[in-house]
């Protein structure tokens, strides 16, 4: 019975002492942890100042990405949004940094996956949000030169383009991101192979008498119009 | 910047004697060897009758034809004696040269301008190349307001059809009316005169690799000389006729041009136009008479199915920067039947508006945004077409008035949502 008494003192003493040891880690973590949630408040404070003094919410709106960002639930402003992304990535990032003073073989591991992601991760970003304007702006261009074009189903071309170059920008940053890179680019050829051919029957096929009448209605329209417009 | 092929050496050599022109007449071509004789002989024989002392210079400014223009322009000659024309005391030189820059009609008027400025000229006109009605009464009408009178800008005035110059009458004349409150009924005519000063003036804006460069030219030339309180006038021309326009040319661009020209000239002179609250009538020359018009044939379904296509796909674009109650209104009237098709005058104001708001707020891109007005202005033009179809010139000439008016009644939501 003694014997136990006087391990169980023994490894509690031991404990106290590793515990002693750590505080003094601890207190860093919490210091930087602490500095995270500040420099995170301010960058965030930053960020939203810099973003109305440029209309960033106003160009979102031109863009579609307010839009698309209520599509998503988020019902906040997008420079607000990014001003959380931006606070809550800047405080994980501090975490990590916290952990990775203390030097331990797994936190280590760790922390060196997660700045070796990041990198991976912005680029990703970049080209999701870079392909959201261009496939807004492209889409929208589809849609009214088709309309000037006289071609009736114009929403529906311009929709078929969004979500081709959605497709085609979302297989991008997965692949920058390294999920499942095959079947990312089995799905993407597999996905565009047959909407090409089932785009080349339905226009062979069911759109020759379509096809005839916008040709014929364009070709109407050049011979019949003398009209001095302006 | 481009410059024009049209030097001040060229012109010397065009003129003996010192480096000076007091008239510079103008012509812009672009494959127009068909008609351009017609013109230049008109000019020219105009010269000889009104300003048969001063030193003229005719100045064909062409953008690479390949339809022989340019010989056609030199090749041009007037019997003096069959219509009773006493010979100049100098000649009426003639220079034809390709102009540089984008290609356009502002590009061509740029090396005008250039021969005007350094010629030191003291007025000047510019006339299309495909008129058929031009006569030699045009270059008085042109040049005398500003050579004799010191006007520094001349509009012209044409009896046209009902159904002539859309643009123009639904858009164009309207607007710039309300917005700087002159009553100039063709500004986008084509053929203006200008003093020497107003060609320097317009030498030095900074607008060559824009649509200014192409079809703004014309709204530029109108809007620039009103909002810079330059002396105004229109000269009654009579009719205008001219070859048909090119049947491959695209009008989309042309409105497109135009219209966004306009746009960017209401950015520019928010000041300016923002103190005007009423139009008033400019001081006219000429003798207006009753003048026999080409009929025009109108695509009135073309234009409705047109309507009907935007009001189908872009009612989304529209939303937004306009009304849900309009947008509604918009697509419910697009399942009318041509007879029933009605555009009011109030509501097509308000989109103008509306558009001209959202390209000064930046909605949308701003090529898209002027297309996307296409089908509606296609819808009211039908409505106009259908609304006069029965009525004579005058009277539909009273509907445009009515439009114009409604534009300045509605001027106030423009300048309190700018």
């Amino acid at each position: 019975m003694g014997n136990i008494i006087d391990r169980l003192s023994e490894r509690l003493g031991t404990f106290g002492e590793k515990l002693l040891e750590f505080i003094p880690d601890l207190l860093v973590i919490v210091i930087i942890i602490i500095s995270g949630f500040i420099a995170a408040s301010i960058l965030r404070f930053l960020l939203i100042k810099a973003f109305s003094a440029v209309r960033f919410d106003d160009w979102s709106d031109q863009i579609g990405l307010t839009t698309a960002f209520k599509k998503a639930g988020i019902t906040s402003p997008p420079s607000s949004f990014l001003g959380s992304f931006v606070y809550w990535f800047t405080v994980v990032l501090f975490f990590v940094a916290g952990f990775a003073t203390l030097g331990f073989r797994v936190t280590d591991a760790l922390v060196s996956i997660f700045f070796a992601f990041l990198p991976r991760f912005f680029t990703a970003l970049i080209i999701v949000l870079f392909g959201f304007f261009v496939t807004k702006n492209l889409a929208r261009g589809v849609l009214i030169a088709g309309v000037t074009a006289g071609i009736e189903y114009s929403k529906a071309l311009s929709e078929l383009v969004r979500v081709l170059l959605f497709v085609l920008v979302f297989a991008m940053a997965l692949e920058e991101l390294a999920i499942a890179p095959r079947v990312v680019l089995a799905a993407f050829g597999i996905f565009f192979g047959a909407i090409g051919i089932a785009a080349a029957v339905a226009f062979g096929i069911a759109g020759r008498d379509y096809a005839k009448r916008v040709i014929d209605y364009l070709l109407s329209k050049r011979e019949g119009n003398d009209i001095d417009q302006l | 910047m481009p410059r024009s092929d049209i030097s001040t050496e060229q012109a010397a050599r065009a003129i003996p004697g010192p480096e000076q022109a007091d008239i510079i007449v103008g012509i812009a071509s672009y494959n127009n060897a068909r008609t351009i004789g017609h013109v230049v002989r008109a000019v020219d024989a105009g010269l000889a009758k009104y300003f048969p002392s001063q030193k003229a210079i005719i100045v064909n400014s062409d953008g690479g034809s390949s339809d022989s223009t340019p010989e056609a322009v030199l090749g041009a000659s007037v019997d003096h004696k069959a219509i009773f024309l006493s010979h100049r005391l100098t000649t009426v030189n003639r220079i034809t040269s390709p102009y540089h820059g984008i290609p356009g009609k502002g590009s061509a008027f740029k090396a005008i301008f250039e021969m005007a400025a350094s010629l030191n000229a003291k007025a000047c006109c510019v006339v299309d190349a495909d008129l058929r009605s031009i006569t030699p009464e045009w270059m008085e009408l042109l040049l005398s307001p500003v050579y004799k009178e010191a006007f520094d800008f001349v509009a012209p005035l044409y009896t046209r059809h009902k159904y002539d110059g859309t643009i123009t009458n639904s858009i164009i004349y309207p607007l710039t009316r309300a917005l700087y409150g002159r009553k100039i009924r063709q500004p986008i005519g084509g053929d203006f005169g200008f003093s020497g000063e107003m060609a320097r003036f317009y030498l030095h804006q900074d607008v060559w690799t824009s649509d200014i460069a192409r079809f703004g030219i014309d709204i530029w030339m109108t809007t620039e000389a009103l909002a810079g309180n330059f002396k105004v006038c229109q000269s009654y021309l009579g009719a205008k006729i001219h070859d048909p326009k090119d049947p491959g040319a695209d009008l989309r661009d042309m409105f497109v041009q135009v219209v966004g020209s306009l746009m960017s000239l209401t950015e520019k002179h928010n000041a300016e136009w923002k103190k005007t609250h009423d139009s008033k009538e400019v001081p006219t020359f000429g003798f207006k008479y009753s003048v026999g018009v080409v009929p025009i044939r109108v695509n009135t379904e073309g234009m409705l199915r047109s309507f009907r296509i935007g009001a189908e796909n872009l009612k989304e674009v529209w939303a937004g920067f306009m009304d849900k109650p309009v947008v509604d209104w918009l697509v419910k009237l697009s399942h009318e039947e041509a007879a029933s098709f009605r555009f009011p005058k109030e509501t097509w104001v308000g989109i103008v508006y509306d558009y001209i708001l959202a390209y000064h707020h930046k909605k949308l891109q701003a090529e898209h945004l002027l297309k996307s007005l296409i089908p509606l202005y296609h819808g009211r033009t039908a409505s106009f077409f259908l609304e006069t179809m029965d009525m004579g010139d005058d009277e539909a000439e009273q509907v445009v008035e009515d439009v114009a008016a409604e534009y300045e009644n509605q001027k106030g939501y423009l300048a309190g949502n700018w």
